[in-house]
């Protein structure tokens, strides 16, 4: 067992809380802009929203830390927890909105590629903004 | 099988005058950890049971019990 200093500590702790206020910020960020565009993005606003995806899907399974040294720190047991429950929540909307749609669907028709933005969408932005909330009430002092 | 968790830490991490800064350092892990342990908001693991024990020169039984049994 290793000592760590707290100059580490307290990094990791400061990454943990840029974490928590960015991740929500990027899902939010990423439904609104969904959102905004009501037509199926595609050729480069197709491109677009599809490397904002995958970011936002590294962000969700990796935990988006930018610093490997910290990672024993910025993704120990509480962190892994929270990701492990921010993922059943976006699974669960994902599975929730693509039920959604395909009621929608009876009613007014919607492109494979809306529905699709739609759903993935929903599946990445719940886990983030569940992310952050979890953390930050994980990161509050007692 | 209940999901609560009685612990102890906090006050056997106070009466050994360390900062929960302090025990997270000795420990290997984050404050945030040390603070969800305290306020019963996360379910250590055995391994870190385990290890809080050590650090804390304490056994496990004496940080965490299950409700009912003090």
């Amino acid at each position: 067992m290793t000592k760590i200093s707290q100059d580490t500590l307290d990094l990791a702790e400061r990454v943990s809380r840029r974490r928590a206020r960015l991740f929500p910020l990027f899902g939010t960020g990423l439904i609104i802009g969904d959102a905004l565009t009501s037509a199926s993005q595609v050729g480069w606003e197709g491109a677009a929203w599809l490397a904002l995806f995958f970011c936002a899907f590294m962000l969700v399974v990796t935990g988006g830390n930018p610093f490997p040294a910290l990672r024993r720190l910025t993704e120990d047991e509480t962190t892994r927890a929270n990701r492990h429950a921010a993922i059943l929540v976006g699974y669960s909307a994902g599975l929730a909105c693509t039920a959604g749609l395909y009621i929608a669907a009876q009613f007014f028709p919607i492109s494979a590629t809306q529905a699709l933005q739609i759903a993935l969408t929903t599946a990445v932005a719940a886990p983030l903004i569940s992310f952050g909330a979890l953390e930050r009430r994980s990161l509050a002092h007692d | 099988m209940t999901e609560a968790l009685l612990s102890r830490l906090k006050e056997i991490r106070q009466a050994r005058g360390l900062t929960q800064a302090e025990l997270a350092a000795l420990t290997g892990v984050s404050r945030k950890t040390i603070n969800t342990v305290e306020n019963g908001v996360f379910i250590p693991s055995t391994l870190l049971a385990l290890t809080l024990a050590r650090v804390l020169d304490t056994t496990v039984e004496a940080l965490f019990q299950l409700p009912g049994e003090i």
